[in-house]
């Protein structure tokens, strides 16, 4: 082939330009640590990393709204512990007045503490977590129960609506109890039928009390144990959910992450061949010709 | 055959000499202007003058026969036509590069991004639908979806448009560069006419041709008399009486378009820059701003139409979340944006705990939307996908091309650039011929001194 002066410089040109594009494109990955920089340098690879992305941040958003779940869960399984408890207590001040021993001033005397115990009930159904009512269906922004502390009555005021989070894609879990339940007007009743059967010191009624009582602490126990699996439901869930952001994580990083050790071995390559080109060009470019030996 | 015919040759080689150093002398003064086709004096022996003569003849010595230069139009014209191409491909390649980096993708600060947090906003708001911080990131997401489209399409749109206006620079280019094809297809015309090869005209109006094809891919033919006839897309640019010219006129479509100004037909561009701009602006229009309208208007419609479906905490039902029709104005609602009562989250009336409307919505994330045949973020992918697959295809063709005409330009550089060695050692025979032409000449004298001044002196 016959080598001219111009061949000379614009291959020159075109191989020191090469390099260095070589080099910036690698420079710019190490710097960001990624090799996908626009969707150009793999397409594929950005179809796949946009998905994982997505997933990623439904992942992320779910974990956080797990938490969230579980709390509010936990707020009921306490309230209905506590009422629980306080018909566990009821219970107990009426087997005592159930007691043919017992004189009816006694009786009477126990009623205010039965009134209490169904003040208490009504807080209960009240329960608010959050600055929402728990038991309250839908209708989460007014105390759901109303009583009346003279007749120890009640209405309900809130819906039978049943609050579900979905706590992972397309699994949905039903979090409250609404206060339609017959968990609560079993309990409230009960506590009223033993308070009138106290006033009326009639020892059949308060012993009908009892049974009713016992009925409305099945209920909220069998209620507790619903809640509770739900709770070890959710905590699986959420354990499941931390795999799955590991997982998808560490498949971007797969997808999208430079490999920095090996595009600094490149870049290096890179270099060499530049150095080696300028090194070259500088012997070359000062362009010896036969005008150089001729006198 | 007379006495001082050996001068005649003499002189003959001494001028021919000169003539052959004065092209070394072009050659090496142009070895690194961009174009140049070394030229070479190609010497012909002059034969005797009376070929019929019945004594022995020689000849009459040497004369420059032509200049000639040494440049393939085969070569010439297949620069041309790659260049154009890789003109072209370079074009598209940084145009669509521009507009894929308008995406930001893959990235923190995406439309995917955006899109994910207003999914993500949507869910948590589903799960404490009371809380009043929800529902300002649920507008504040939707906002930064409506910004983030709209940013994205008039980002597109305004290089749509710096695109149609360079169709007009494109056109003066093309009627500027014709214009000089046509002066010098006059030039060389008279020149020829009068016996001159007119190299170094060629030489420019060569590169004027590499130019224009850079522009436009056009054929060219050269007539009989040296003039070129340049053909764009099927119309005479420069023919016998000069240049067409090119008008600029605004379609119907409101983008410009290139038409003759001779029969008022459309210029069919293909190829360099003229065509890359033509064909981004088709790509930006029909793949682009398309396909962000398509998802635009699919989120605008099936958002809408479950917040519809929804009651807000003060029983109103029937609210749309976004206003708009396409990329271009998406907007959240007037009735969202001046009052965050106005989100629609639950099923029923009278329920603010109910977050199933607001669960719907985000669960849109993962659901095949009808209009798209995608989930709104496939679909999103699949436009930047193809957006990275059309740069990746430009990129490719660009680097395929610019071996081609790198190849090309050096296979031109090699036959008809200047190699200072040859030159040098053209110059050296040029200069040993003229200094034996002149020792020639100088026998030749003396012989004429003996016969002149040294003979017949009987007679003094």
């Amino acid at each position: 082939m016959r080598i001219s002066q111009r061949y000379i410089i614009d291959s020159a040109v075109d191989r020191l330009q090469r390099n260095q594009e070589g080099m910036d494109k690698l420079r710019a990955e190490i710097a960001a640590g990624r090799r996908i920089l626009k969707p150009e340098d793999d397409p594929q690879g950005t179809h796949q990393a946009l998905a994982l992305r997505t997933h990623l941040s439904a992942a992320r958003n779910f974990l956080q709204n797990v938490e969230y779940t579980l709390d509010w869960l936990q707020a009921s399984d306490v309230a209905l512990g506590s009422m629980a408890k306080v018909l566990t207590e009821a219970r107990d001040e009426a087997l005592k007045a159930a007691n043919d021993t017992l004189s009816g001033q006694i009786r009477q005397s126990l009623a205010p503490v039965v009134r209490d115990l169904f003040a208490q009930a009504v807080g209960i159904g009240n329960t608010e977590h959050r600055g929402q009512r728990i038991f309250a269906g839908f209708k989460v922004q007014q105390p759901p129960f109303v009583a009346n502390m003279d007749t120890l009555t009640f209405t309900y005021q809130g819906d039978s609506g049943s609050i579900s989070h979905e706590v992972e894609p397309g699994s949905r879990t039903v979090i409250n109890i609404p206060g339609s339940d017959p968990l609560f007007s079993t309990a409230l009743t009960a506590l009223k039928d033993l308070y009138d059967a106290l006033q009326a010191n009639d020892t059949a009624a308060i012993r009908a009390a009892i049974a009713e009582l016992d009925s409305a602490l099945d209920l909220t126990l069998q209620r507790q144990g619903e809640v509770g699996s739900r709770v070890k439901g959710v905590q699986g869930t959420r354990a499941r959910l931390q795999k799955f952001e590991l997982e998808v994580q560490s498949l971007l990083s797969r997808v999208e992450s430079a490999d920095v050790a090996e595009a600094a071995l490149n870049l290096s390559s890179y270099e060499q061949g530049y150095q080696a080109t300028l090194g070259a060009l500088s012997r070359i470019l000062p362009f010896t010709s036969l005008f150089d030996y001729m006198r | 055959m007379h006495a001082f015919s050996g001068l005649q040759i003499g002189l003959s080689a001494l001028i021919s000499q000169q003539l052959l150093q004065e092209t070394i002398a072009h050659n090496v003064a142009n070895v690194n202007t961009k174009g140049y086709s070394r030229q070479r004096a190609m010497l012909v022996a002059l034969p005797p003058s009376n070929p019929y003569s019945v004594v022995p003849q020689t000849g009459l010595g040497v004369a420059v026969g032509e200049i000639r230069r040494s440049a393939s139009v085969l070569l010439n014209r297949q620069i041309e036509r790659e260049g154009g191409s890789l003109a072209y491909w370079t074009a598209v390649r940084d145009g669509m590069g521009g507009i894929e980096s308008l995406f930001l993708e893959p990235g923190e600060y995406g439309l995917q991004a955006t899109i994910d947090n207003f999914w993500t906003a949507w869910r948590d708001l589903s799960i404490d639908p009371t809380s009043a911080a929800a529902r300002a990131n649920v507008r504040q997401a939707g906002e930064a979806v409506a910004t983030a489209l709209q940013r994205t399409y008039q980002g597109v749109a305004n290089t749509l448009n710096q695109w149609d206006l360079e169709l007009s620079f494109s056109a003066a280019r093309i009627g500027l560069l014709a214009g000089q094809i046509a002066a010098l297809n006059e030039q060389i015309r008279k020149a020829v006419a009068a016996g001159d090869p007119a190299n170094d005209l060629r030489d420019q109006r060569d590169m004027l041709l590499q130019e224009l094809s850079r522009l436009a891919r056009v054929q060219s033919g050269e007539n009989a008399d040296g003039t070129l006839l340049v053909i764009l897309g099927g119309h005479i640019l420069v023919g016998a009486s000069g240049a067409t010219r090119i008008e600029v006129q605004t379609g119907a479509d409101g983008f410009k378009e290139l038409v003759w100004s001779d029969d008022g037909s459309r210029v069919v561009a293909r190829e360099g820059t003229l065509g890359a701009t033509l064909s981004l602006r088709d790509w930006a229009r029909n793949t682009v701003l398309v396909g962000l309208d398509r998802l635009a208007s699919a989120l605008i419609q099936t958002v809408n139409e479950r917040h519809e479906a929804g009651y807000t905490p003060d029983n109103r039902t029937g609210i749309s979340f976004f206003a708009g029709a396409g990329a271009g104005d998406i907007r959240v609602s007037d009735a969202v944006r001046s009052d965050l009562g106005a989100i629609a989250v639950a099923a029923g009336p009278d329920s603010p705990g109910d977050g199933r409307i607001a669960l719907d919505i985000a669960n849109l994330q993962r659901e095949e939307i009808t209009s798209l045949g995608d989930t709104a973020g496939g679909f999103y992918g699949t436009l930047v996908a193809r957006l990275g697959l059309d740069v990746e295809q430009a990129n490719n063709m660009v680097k395929s091309q610019e071996a081609l005409v790198q190849f090309l330009n050096a296979s031109r550089e090699s036959l008809a650039g200047v190699s200072l060695d040859e030159e040098a050692v053209q110059m050296l025979g040029a200069q040993r011929a003229y200094q034996a032409a002149s020792r020639v000449i100088t026998a030749v004298d003396e012989m004429l001194d003996r016969l002149i001044n040294n003979t017949g002196l009987v007679g003094r």
